[in-house]
């Protein structure tokens, strides 16, 4: 039994270490659901809220008839109510969204102050929903007046009694009511079928006959490669219709046999007329070409055809994702979601279904379609007809270039890791209701889960922490501009904020974190130098100026390394709304750091910065100081960039980063040679 | 098999593409001018696979490329046939620059290796179809050829069955068949007996001959000396790369005073080796 044991796992061993050495399909498998969550929440948060304000901003068309007379003040008190009255409900009164709810009065007995309403809604209506929850708060309200009105005039004190009887008439039919689900459902699963259904193809046909090793056969025939890759993509694309086109034809012929008799609402479906569907399969069309250059390009990059199939699975979820946004209320089809790739001609095929179709929306959905099909697939076919593709080679470089970039690779790779653990290490120890509250967590956060990380990665490498982080001791005039840059670029990335405000405000939760820190009376200025302007200025310098840009650097690519490290500040700090300024922030540190070669430099400016906004603009925003009005005047603003111009002029000796390549890496190359 | 290269020669349609008869000119069937070509290895950097290559192989000559494994022999055949593009340097296929016209490069040769697999999904007959029209062989025309394909490497048997289903021999045949399917003047071997048995490769060696009789140049690279020996008229040896030597067999012993081929072989690459030593140690 023991000997079985011992075999099972040195097989079990062996397997693992095979199927994680395959770097690809681990990360995908493993690493990508890590980062694929926090980002589909923020996404998904952000929706709702968008969404949260545009219904917001609509106002209900609600319709009054009956004895409505008590009723009326409690609507005119409320502004996200247009009241059209002395309606009499039928089903056409809701027709081309004349009306939202129609509420029909009923007074039972005036002396006892008892009411009956009727709510008349159509079910299928895109605003529905929201007016009901609205009415229903209306109508609690009516109660209470009622039960005011009754009890509490004869000094009678009632915490709760039911004298409005309220009803509810869907006017929709159920035909309506199939087709509106129809219509939500219809063009998501399409979508996921034209993904499914060209995939086997897209795989098979390159990453599988590169593995079967007939590629090569092929590509030594006097065929160009692009046409090739034109007769691959359409065999992709035919598969991908064909698939869609027979999954309707199964569809249709299972509800025309009847196998639909006991499916409730499904059972009253009519499929739409046949222009319409004409409509919608026009629309498909150059997203057909999208998805199907798409599932080309992923299986020109795969290895193999394992390798391929691991990479569907984000590709086809990517996919999915905007496609849901047919089945959520309130979103239509209008000039911006008209540019959502894949959502727009989902929102599109959901309003040619229903036969409620908006133009302008629909012509910008198609014409941006075919834009981004047209970029696939000029993509895809470069991809497939690359030397890459054909034997699993890179292209040519020099050698100090290959083991630059690898080096930018894995220092990439590092950051996005960190970057998780700070999301669920830093989002724990962070909590203000958690052991350590906000201020100890962020202390924390900083020390051992910013720090540590950059400070082992660089002593792996085996570089010197003094050449790797540039901890060179700067001149007096990189120092001094460093200093001034700092309120310069206060100035400018508050105004920016302010700026950014008119169209994202900022969230309540990121307020109450910045009252919180900002508030400098609740915590001793030591705790907010040492936690808030220090604390950052050196684990966040040494993180990100330090490990990664001198990483990047040794690829002597500056302005890619500037905006990588600038795009990385930016999510480091998790959130939406401070993403664009830490991002400009970000850029500036980078640059000081390129420009001067010091990571001195980038701390004092960084510790400065924060000091600043602290100690100095966060307060003078708060009190609403004139100070801060003329300090963001155009001639301030003018002021910060003047001093940004001289930063950028006399800055620095243009000293390159001391990152090196290590000695054994070295060595590679001149065996390879 | 034996009337391969008469029967071949006399049924060989002249009216497609790459039936022109440029053995008969006497120009260089193959010509390679320093090529180069550097890849870039994620792990090791960039790998220089091809240095300098340069070499001519004429029309009527089995021309031997023997190196030992990742020698670079594979990359340069590639790079001749126009599979993969030089870094640097250039060649030209029966006067065809593999830079400026790989299409018509591409007419004039036939190319097998173990990496060129055949469609397992389709019969034999399908395959040689297939790429017949590739080649741009008439309707008319391409039935006829097929059938004589299918005659001359004794075919028949297995034409209507999927290549899934052919023993390593079979698929072979269909391979052979699929590289001269259009008659052209230059073939391009990259290990071509790899993985087969003795009675197989015999057949291939057979066929390398007869060919070279009608006037074609062969190209054929391999690790297996007495394969070399018995078939081919130069030898060139490719090590690290580079091409450390070439001529006839009897040249190659003159110049490096071994009899056998392993030593002329070792000799060959020796200098390089000792040179490396040599580094190493200082």
């Amino acid at each position: 039994m023991k000997g079985r044991w011992s075999e099972i796992i040195v097989v079990f061993r062996k397997e693992l270490l095979d199927i994680l050495r395959d770097r690809r399909a681990a990360f995908f498998t493993f690493i990508f659901p890590l980062v694929m969550y926090p980002v589909i929440f923020v996404a998904a948060g952000k929706f709702q809220d968008w969404k949260q304000s545009m219904v917001e901003d609509r106002k209900v068309l609600l319709g009054l008839s009956g004895d409505y007379d008590d009723f009326l003040p409690l609507v005119e008190d409320r502004d996200n109510f247009q009241v059209v009255f002395d309606v009499h409900g039928d089903r056409s009164c809701f027709e081309d969204g004349d009306l939202d709810v129609l509420l029909e009065f009923k007074v039972l007995r005036k002396r006892e102050n008892q009411a009956q309403v009727t709510v008349h809604f159509d079910g299928t209506g895109p605003m529905t929903r929201v007016a009901l929850l609205r009415v229903r708060e209306l109508l609690d309200q009516y109660n209470m007046f009622l039960v005011d009105q009754r009890f509490r005039k004869r000094g009678i004190e009632v915490r709760s009694s039911e004298l409005v009887t309220v009803s509810t008439n869907d006017v929709s039919m159920a035909q309506e009511k199939g087709e509106a689900v129809l219509a939500r459902i219809l063009p998501a699963l399409l979508i996921l079928l034209f993904f499914t259904g060209g995939a086997f193809a897209a795989i098979d046909l390159v990453a599988g006959e590169k593995e079967r090793k007939t590629l090569e056969t092929l590509f030594v025939h006097p065929v160009s490669s692009d046409n090739i890759a034109v007769a691959k993509f359409l065999v992709v694309l035919t598969c991908s219709i064909g698939a869609v086109a027979l999954n309707l034809v199964g569809m249709v012929l299972a509800y025309k046999i009847g196998l639909n008799a006991n499916a409730g609402w499904l059972a009253e479906i009519t499929f739409p007329a046949w222009q319409w569907l004409a409509l919608a399969m026009v629309l498909f069309l150059p997203m057909a070409v999208l998805t199907s250059s798409l599932l080309i390009a992923i299986s020109s990059v795969a290895h193999s055809f394992r390798e391929a199939q691991t990479y569907l699975i984000p590709v086809i979820l990517g996919g999915l994702l905007p496609s849901l946004l047919c089945a959520v209320p309130n979103v239509e089809l209008n000039l911006v979601t008209a540019w959502i790739p894949i959502g727009n001609i989902a929102l599109a095929v959901r309003d040619a279904i229903a036969g409620d179709v908006r133009w302008p929306g629909l012509a910008v959905a198609f014409a941006s379609t075919a834009f981004y099909a047209f970029l696939a697939l000029r993509w895809s076919s470069r991809l497939l007809t690359r030397e890459e593709t054909l034997l699993g080679t890179e292209s040519d470089s020099g050698d100090e270039h290959a083991v630059a970039r690898a080096r930018s690779r894995r220092a990439t790779i590092f950051s996005i890791c960190l970057l998780l653990l700070l999301y669920y290490g830093g989002g724990f120890l962070q909590n203000p209701s958690g052991p350590f509250g906000l201020v100890g967590g962020v202390a924390l956060t900083l020390w051992i889960l910013v720090l540590g990380p950059a400070l082992a990665y660089t002593l792996a490498g085996q570089a010197s922490l003094r050449k790797a982080w540039g901890l060179e001791l700067p001149t007096l005039k990189d120092l001094s501009l460093s200093v001034m840059v700092a309120p310069a670029a206060v100035l400018l990335i508050t105004a920016y904020m302010m700026l950014q405000a008119e169209w994202l405000p900022m969230s309540e939760d990121l307020a109450n974190s910045f009252k919180q820190i900002f508030d400098i009376e609740s915590l001793h200025p030591l705790v907010i130098v040492a936690v808030f302007v220090i604390s950052p200025a050196i684990c966040e310098e040494c993180l990100w100026r330090g490990t990664y840009q001198g990483e990047l650097a040794v690829e002597r690519r500056p302005l890619k390394a500037i905006v990588l490290v600038a795009l990385f500040f930016g999510l480091f700090h998790f959130s939406f709304y401070r993403f664009v300024p830490t991002a400009l922030v970000g850029a500036i540190l980078a640059w000081v750091r390129w420009r001067t070669g010091s990571l001195v430099n980038t701390i004092v400016l960084h510790a400065a910065y924060n000091a600043l906004l602290i100690f100095v603009m966060g307060p003078l925003i708060e009190s609403q100081d004139p100070v801060c009005d003329a300090l963001l005047h155009p001639w301030g603003l003018a002021a910060g960039i003047g001093v940004l111009f001289l930063a950028w002029r006399w800055m620095g000796t243009r000293r390159r980063p001391s990152a090196t390549i290590p000695a054994h890496e070295r060595l590679e190359i001149s065996n390879v040679e | 098999m034996s009337d391969l290269a008469r029967e071949s020669s006399n049924s060989r349609p002249d009216n497609f593409r790459g039936t022109t008869p440029l053995c008969e000119t006497g120009g260089p069937a193959i010509e390679a001018r320093n090529l180069t070509k550097i890849f870039d290895d994620r792990d090791r950097g960039s790998v220089e696979a091809v240095k300098d290559f340069s070499l001519s192989c004429h029309f009527g000559e089995v021309f031997g490329l023997l190196g030992p494994n990742g020698a670079g022999k594979t990359t340069t055949l590639r790079m001749i046939s126009t599979i993969i593009k030089p870094t640097t340097g250039t060649a030209t296929i029966a006067g065809k620059d593999i830079l400026r016209d790989p299409l018509s490069v591409r007419r004039n040769m036939g190319y097998l290796s173990s990496n060129t697999g055949l469609y397992d999904r389709l019969t034999a007959r399908e395959t040689l179809e297939y790429f017949g029209r590739l080649h741009q062989i008439p309707e008319s025309e391409l039935k006829s050829r097929v059938e004589e394909m299918l005659t001359i490497f004794d075919m028949n048997e297995f034409a209507d069955r999927r290549c899934e289903k052919l023993s390593t021999g079979m698929r072979q045949k269909v391979s052979i068949a699929r590289t001269v399917l259009h008659d052209p003047p230059v073939l391009i071997l990259d290990e071509p007996t790899l993985g087969l048995d003795i009675l197989v490769a015999s057949t291939m060696a057979r066929f390398i001959r007869e060919y070279r009789e009608r006037g074609k140049c062969i190209i054929l690279s391999t690790h297996i000396m007495s394969e070399v020996e018995k078939l081919c008229d130069r030898i060139g040896v490719i090590h690290q790369g580079r091409l450390c030597g070439f001529g006839t067999l009897d040249e190659l012993r003159e110049r490096t005073g071994c009899k056998f081929l392993e030593d002329i072989f070792m000799a060959l690459m020796e200098p390089k080796e000792s040179k490396m030593e040599r580094g190493l140690s200082s």
